[in-house]
């Protein structure tokens, strides 16, 4: 018998009743969000890779040893990217975009006054390698990596790298891309001097015909991101010593202007208790994380904080998290932080390019 | 050790405005001398600077001098370094033995007590109400590393030494001569961390008088009497006044807030402290929104930290702006008398 809440009084309605009228009335299947085309936050998110190993395409890429630790431990930018024309993944052709960028870059250094990089004197030097392990499905492109190195005096031996650059895709989902000319590489995870990166993602925007945006992470998405990846403890590692070496459940609250010397909270959970928060939130057989669960994780946190300090944290930006998988800021940075969790995060980049794109071409 | 080469290292941390002031506190150099020579206004620091180790090593410097200079420039600029507090205490039967506030007689039964752990220098200078320590401990090697020289600064008569940060290996050797030269049996460091000095003296030494108390402290209970009461009010002519279209709808609300916060923190600057640290090992608060955990009630192991440039103040503010719903909770409220940085929670038995 499904209590219509619209008849009840108001004096009925009490929170024992409300908690329980939303888990028995759907009377309608759609949400009222449904008139807010601009923000389309999914109903809920996919927790786990679909693919859990990577599925070899050749022969010859069996011997080929995975990358994928390179990513660890590092801090990246990152940037979203449409799908790139006319990029071809064969040798030569990675070789030459090496040299387009090299020559490009050398140009940039004798146009202006301002140096590519201000502590090379000999210029930089580009190249484009495959990087293997971490694409997974068959759709996906193989990742690329882009170096730059300046070149040191001595004109064999390699200076140091100035840029690093990885473009990958991991599950994307590129419905509506013409394959034949294009190739999708969504994430493009970057770490350089800024003159260096400003140079690389100009020419990849020319030469490939693409759109190159930095990712920012507005607090939906890291409240989304936090509450999705706290389970990721697995229950054989959730010793005490296991839970000492994890890092624990961390949010970095920024404080507005008006509060005159204060400038940020930050709230840790220990990684046991809050794996405990998690499983309760959780509904342990299903793959996916729901709207509901995300939000009763992050309401009960903060009711727990305003319990004992009578302050409202939702009147405040979230502004870093961090989980057992990644260190994430709003301002696009991220570390992740083991290698179980890279295809998780990078899936997870990729899900929202896929989201800021189709919502760009609803509005 | 080269004496001119501190020196000079010390002479480039000023300001070249306040060169003249500090050469004339320091009282080597006869400042008329200099005016020959220098021109402090038209002159770089560097030319400034090496004419003066130039005079300085004519006369001959001693590490002595060089040291007070060093005190002169961390009694000017104290909120540089990070400063701990440490708490001495006396067992009862030392009853109405007070140590001497002589500070010649301080130093000395310091440098005793110091003298048979290392070899060091130690040198002192009173600012207002307190003795400032400079306490340099020859290392081995010629090199003088930041870390081997510590300041402390001890209000004779109070319970309370403030240092900056010591190097492990020598910690527990100091703390021990300072317990011994100033005839205490027990020290305990305090939780209380930061970077302003005011600030930490003020919370230890006036902790009863804090928050509303202040008033009192700071003589702003009474008004003076002899003062002329402005009689004549004059028109507001701001342009907020002007925009008669302008109203808050919560002018009651927002003045109560106000009221109730001067209430806790009182009117006054509150004393500033860089970060507060909360350890919360409660069950958990938020069952309305996860139902599943109303049967738990294990500890939950929380650390909440407030960070800023005023964290007390940011408190405070907190309430009037809206964002806490007053009144706070009492670790908060008193968090200005609590003199600790660092505060665990835990659930009542």
């Amino acid at each position: 018998m499904a209590m219509d809440r619209s008849h009840m009084a108001l004096s009925q309605v009490t929170p024992q009743v409300t908690s329980n009228l939303q888990q028995q009335t759907r009377s309608t299947p759609w949400l009222a969000r449904r008139h807010t085309p601009y923000t389309k936050t999914p109903k809920s998110r996919r927790l786990t890779c679909k693919a859990t190993r990577r599925i070899p395409r050749t022969a010859r890429s069996r011997t080929v040893t995975s990358r994928v630790n390179e990513l660890v431990g590092k801090t990246w930018r990152v940037y979203s990217v449409s799908p790139l024309h006319s990029f071809t993944s064969t040798r030569s052709h990675l070789r030459n975009y090496s040299r387009h960028l090299s020559a490009y870059l050398e140009a940039e250094r004798h146009k202006g006054g301002i140096a590519v990089d201000v502590q090379s004197e000999f210029g930089e030097k580009a190249s484009f390698n495959l990087m293997h392990g971490i694409a997974l499905t068959e759709e996906d492109a193989e990742a690329i990596e882009i170096t730059v190195r300046s070149r040191s005096q001595n004109g064999s031996k390699d200076g140091k790298i100035v840029f690093t650059g990885i473009l990958c895709s991991v599950e994307y989902d590129g419905v509506n891309i013409d394959k034949e000319n294009f190739v999708a590489l969504p994430v493009f995870l970057v770490k350089g001097t800024a003159a260096v990166t400003r140079h690389v993602i100009a020419w990849l925007k020319i030469q490939f015909d693409c759109r190159i945006n930095m990712m920012r992470f507005p607090p939906m998405e890291l409240a989304w991101m936090v509450s999705m990846w706290s389970g990721l403890i697995s229950d054989d590692e959730n010793s005490d010593v296991a839970v000492v070496r994890f890092p624990s459940l961390e949010l970095m609250y920024s404080v507005p202007e008006e509060v005159k010397g204060l400038k940020s909270i930050t709230m840790t959970v220990k990684a046991g208790d809050a794996k405990l928060l998690w499983d309760s939130v959780h509904d342990q057989d299903s793959d996916d994380f729901t709207e509901e669960e995300m939000e009763s994780f992050i309401l009960g946190l903060e009711a727990h904080f305003f319990a004992h300090f009578k302050i409202n944290l939702a009147a405040m930006t979230l502004c870093r998290i961090t989980s057992s998988a990644a260190f994430i800021g709003a301002e696009g940075r991220v570390k992740i932080l083991s290698e179980k969790h890279v295809h998780q995060v990078l899936r997870h980049f990729a899900k929202l390019v896929t989201e800021s794109r189709d919502r760009k071409s609803v509005v | 050790m080269d004496v001119v080469l501190s020196l000079r290292r010390i002479l480039n941390r000023f300001k070249k405005t306040d060169f003249v002031e500090i050469l004339k506190t320091w009282n080597f150099i006869n400042i008329d001398d200099l005016y020959a020579s220098i021109d402090f206004q038209r002159n770089t620091k560097t030319t400034i600077v090496s004419r003066i180790t130039e005079i300085c090593r004519e006369k001959n410097i001693r590490p002595y001098h060089v040291a007070q200079l060093d005190l002169i420039y961390q009694q000017k600029n104290p909120n540089c370094k990070n400063w701990t507090v440490f708490k001495l205490s006396q067992t009862s039967d030392k009853n109405g033995k007070q140590e001497t506030a002589e500070y010649s007689v301080l130093e000395d039964s310091l440098r005793q007590q110091l003298a048979v752990f290392f070899r060091h220098d130690l040198d002192s200078r009173p600012q207002g109400e307190s003795l400032w320590f400079r306490l340099h401990i020859h290392g081995i090697g010629v090199q003088v590393s930041t870390s081997d020289v510590i300041y402390m600064v001890y209000h004779p008569h109070s319970s309370y030494i403030i240092t900056s940060a010591i190097k492990v290996t020598y910690k527990d050797y100091v703390l021990q001569a300072v317990l011994t030269s100033l005839k205490c049996t027990q020290l305990k460091e305090l939780q209380l961390r930061g970077k302003n000095l005011k600030s930490l003296a003020d919370m230890t030494l006036y902790q009863q008088c804090q928050g509303s108390f202040s008033q009192y402290r700071l003589n702003q209970a009474d008004c003076n009497p002899l003062g002329r009461k402005k009689t004549i009010k004059r028109k507001d002519s701001s342009p907020d006044a002007l925009r008669s279209r302008l109203t808050y709808e919560n002018l009651q609300d927002k003045k109560a807030r106000i009221c109730k916060t001067e209430e806790t923190f009182g009117t006054s600057q509150q004393p500033t402290l860089e970060r507060l640290t909360f350890q919360l090992k409660t069950r958990f608060r938020g069952q309305h929104h996860i139902p599943a955990m109303v049967g738990h009630h294990s500890p939950i192991h929380c650390t909440v930290k407030f960070e800023g440039h005023s964290v007390i103040e940011g408190i405070k503010h907190l309430g009037t702006c809206g964002l806490a719903s007053l009144p706070l909770p009492s670790h908060l409220a008193n968090v200005h008398s609590l003199a600790k940085n660092t505060i665990s929670l835990a659930e009542k038995s």
